[in-house]
C-alpha cells in the first residue's frame, strides 16, 4: 500500500464505525457465498444513523465488471423516490451527511462516483495497491485537480477480516464451475 | 569466463548439426584479440568462431521496431498506451463513420432534454455497433448515470440476454469461473497471498489466453488476429438478435464463446466527449480494446486532461486513446449546435 490518510489500528474498542463495518463485512460474506468477489458496503445517513444503502459485489451475475458493491448500494438508494428528491435538491446537500463503510478501499471508478455524488465520509477496511482510488494508486478523494469537494477517507477498520475473506474466496473452489478446477495447492494464510 | 569452466567432458561436437549461439559478454569487456586467444586455449577454436554481435540498447517503442529488432534479439513488446497513436489509415473511413454516428445521436439527446453526450461500443472485428447509450443523469435522476456507464450496461445486458438464450446454464457457470479467474489478478494482489496468484496453472492458463496480459510478453500481432478471428466466430454463431448473422462462421468456437467474450475485451469505443476519471476507470474495468473520442474535457477528463487512467502503470489493464477525432466536424454531424462542443470548457464529468 502506497499512502492511505489514516490507519486505524484495531485495538479491541468496537466504535460505532467498527459496528458499521460489521454490517458491510456481513454484505462481504454474503457475496462469497454466491461466488462473487467478497466486497460488501453500507450507506449511513449520519444525522439519523439509519443505513439507506447496502451492497456487495454482483461483477459475476451481472456480467457487467462496473457492478462493485458501492454501485449496487447507491442504486439501491436512489431507486428510492424519497431519497431521489432529496439527493436532486442541491441545498439540502443530502450526500455531504452521508457516510460510506466498504471493506475493501473503493476502486479508482467508485472513488471519482463517491465524488460525484459529492460524499461525506468514506471508511474502509484494507486498502487496494491493484487499483485503490483513496489513496493507494490514485488520491481521487483529495485530488485537487479534479471538479467537485474532495471528501474525507480512513482506512484500516477490521482491515484484518477483511482481507481473510477475500482470501478464503480465492482459495475456495468455484462449485459453480462445469469442472470444478482443484485448487489444492492453495493454502491459506493466516498472517497479515 | 565461461570456457574455462566447461569440463571437456563435455565440449563435444554434436552429431547433428545444431547451431548454437552463446552470448559470452559485452564486446567492451574483452578484445577480441584476448578472446579469440581463450578460445584456442580452450581447443574450442576449430567450434567456436566468435563474433560480434549488435543487439538493441534500448526496448522497442513501436512494433515496427519490435518487428525489426526481435530478428537481432529475443525481445518482448508492450505497446506504449502513453503515446498518441495515429489513426490507422485503412481503418480511418470506419473510425470517423463510427464517430459521426456517435454525433448524429447527440441531436436526439438534445432534444429530450439530456446532456448532449454518446457513447457507442463496436466489435472492431466485425464493425457492427454493439450498444449506443446517451448520457440519462437527467432524465434519471441519478448523476452517475453517463453515457459511459450506460454502454458498459447495454453490452453486459446483451450478454446476459445471448447467455439466457442459448443453453442458460453452461455458459453462465463457466463465465462465472472466467470472472472468478479475472478478478482475482484485478483485486489487491498483496491481499491475496502472492504466491498463490503465481503459481497457479489455472492463472497460467487465464493469461496465456487473456489478449491483453499476453501483449505483455512478445505477443505477435498473429496472436492478435487469431484472437480476434475466434471472437469474430464466435460472435457471430451465439448472438440471437440479429446483429451479425454470418452464417459461414464455424458453429464449433460457441463453446469457448463465454471465455472470449469477457466484458468488452477488446471492443472499440467511440465518445462524443472524454470520460470522466469514474468512465475512464469502467472502461478499464471492462478490458476495452481502444477508446475514441472528439472533445477533450479539461476540467474532468480521465483519458489524457487530468488523469491518463488508460496508461497508468499501477493498473493492470491498458488501452490506447485517440483523441480529438472528428473535431472539426463534430459540429457538422451533429447539426450544426454547439452545446456540444461548449462542455470542453464546462466544469463537467462526461
Amino acid at each position: 500500500m502506497d499512502e492511505v490518510d489514516v490507519i486505524v489500528q484495531d485495538e479491541g474498542v468496537e466504535t460505532e464505525h467498527h459496528r458499521h463495518m460489521r454490517a458491510a463485512l456481513e454484505l462481504a460474506i454474503e457475496a462469497h457465498s454466491v461466488g462473487e468477489v467478497p466486497v460488501g458496503c453500507i450507506f449511513v445517513y449520519e444525522p439519523s444513523g439509519e443505513i439507506i444503502g447496502k451492497g456487495r459485489n454482483r461483477t459475476n451475475e451481472s456480467l457487467n465488471g462496473t457492478r462493485h458493491a458501492e454501485f449496487e448500494a447507491i442504486d439501491m438508494i436512489l431507486s428510492q423516490e424519497k431519497y431521489r428528491t432529496l439527493a436532486q435538491d442541491s441545498s439540502l446537500n443530502f450526500w455531504k451527511d452521508v457516510a460510506l463503510y466498504v471493506t475493501i478501499e473503493p476502486c479508482v471508478m467508485c472513488a471519482s462516483a463517491l465524488r460525484q455524488l459529492g460524499i461525506g465520509k468514506v471508511y474502509f477496511g484494507a486498502g487496494n495497491d491493484r487499483f485503490g482510488g483513496n489513496g493507494s494508486v490514485f488520491h481521487i478523494h483529495k485530488d485537487d485537480n479534479l471538479p467537485h469537494s474532495t471528501y474525507f477517507s480512513e482506512g484500516g477498520y477490521y482491515r484484518s477480516e477483511a482481507i481473510m475473506v477475500l482470501r478464503k474466496f480465492y482459495v475456495g473452489e468455484n462449485t459453480n464451475a462445469p469442472e470444478p478446477k482443484k485448487k489444492k495447492h492453495r493454502v491459506l494464510k493466516e498472517e497479515l | 569466463m565461461l570456457i574455462q569452466v566447461l569440463p571437456d567432458a563435455e565440449i563435444k561436437p554434436l552429431e547433428t548439426a545444431i547451431k548454437l549461439e552463446i552470448v559470452l559478454c559485452q564486446a567492451s569487456k574483452i578484445s577480441f584479440e584476448d578472446l579469440a586467444k581463450l578460445v584456442d586455449q580452450a581447443g574450442l577454436a576449430e567450434m567456436i568462431t566468435p563474433r560480434i554481435h549488435g543487439i538493441p540498447m534500448n526496448p522497442p517503442l513501436t512494433r515496427n521496431q519490435f518487428e525489426i529488432w526481435k530478428m537481432a534479439w529475443p525481445t518482448s513488446f508492450r505497446e506504449d498506451t502513453n503515446r498518441h497513436p495515429e489513426i490507422p489509415p485503412a481503418e480511418e473511413e470506419a473510425i470517423l463513420g463510427h464517430m459521426r454516428y456517435a454525433w448524429e445521436q447527440t441531436i436526439e439527446a438534445r432534444t429530450s432534454g439530456e446532456l448532449p453526450i454518446v457513447a457507442v461500443i463496436v466489435d472492431p472485428s466485425t464493425q457492427k455497433v454493439l450498444a449506443t447509450t446517451r448520457d440519462t443523469r437527467c432524465s434519471t435522476k441519478h448523476i452517475l448515470n453517463h453515457a459511459v456507464m450506460n454502454c458498459v450496461e447495454a453490452v453486459a445486458k446483451r450478454e446476459r440476454e445471448a447467455c439466457k438464450s442459448h443453453s442458460p446454464h453452461h455458459h453462465h457457470q463457466h463465465f462465472h469461473e472466467l470472472v472468478a479467474q479475472q478478478e482475482e489478478s484485478e483485486i489487491a494482489s498483496s491481499l491475496v497471498a502472492a504466491e498463490d496468484l503465481d503459481t497457479s496453472p489455472i492463472c497460467g492458463e487465464k493469461r496465456k489466453d487473456h489478449p491483453d496480459s499476453s501483449m505483455g510478453d512478445s505477443l505477435s500481432s498473429d496472436a492478435i488476429n487469431i484472437y480476434n478471428n475466434k471472437k469474430q466466430a464466435v460472435e457471430s454463431s451465439d448472438r440471437q438478435d440479429g446483429y451479425s448473422e454470418d452464417q459461414d462462421q464455424e458453429d464449433s468456437t460457441s463453446s469457448s464463446r463465454p471465455k472470449k467474450a469477457y466484458l468488452c475485451t477488446g471492443y472499440d469505443v467511440y465518445l462524443t466527449h472524454e470520460p470522466c476519471v469514474m468512465c475512464s476507470m469502467a472502461l478499464v474495468h471492462s478490458r476495452v480494446g481502444r477508446v475514441f473520442y472528439t472533445i477533450p474535457i479539461a476540467a474532468s477528463g480521465g483519458l489524457g486532461s487530468v488523469h491518463k487512467i488508460h496508461s497508468h502503470s499501477n493498473l493492470n489493464h491498458h488501452f490506447f486513446v485517440y483523441q480529438q477525432v472528428g473535431y472539426q466536424d463534430a459540429a457538422t454531424w451533429s447539426g450544426g449546435d454547439s452545446t456540444a462542443a461548449a462542455l470542453e470548457n464546462e466544469n463537467i464529468d462526461c
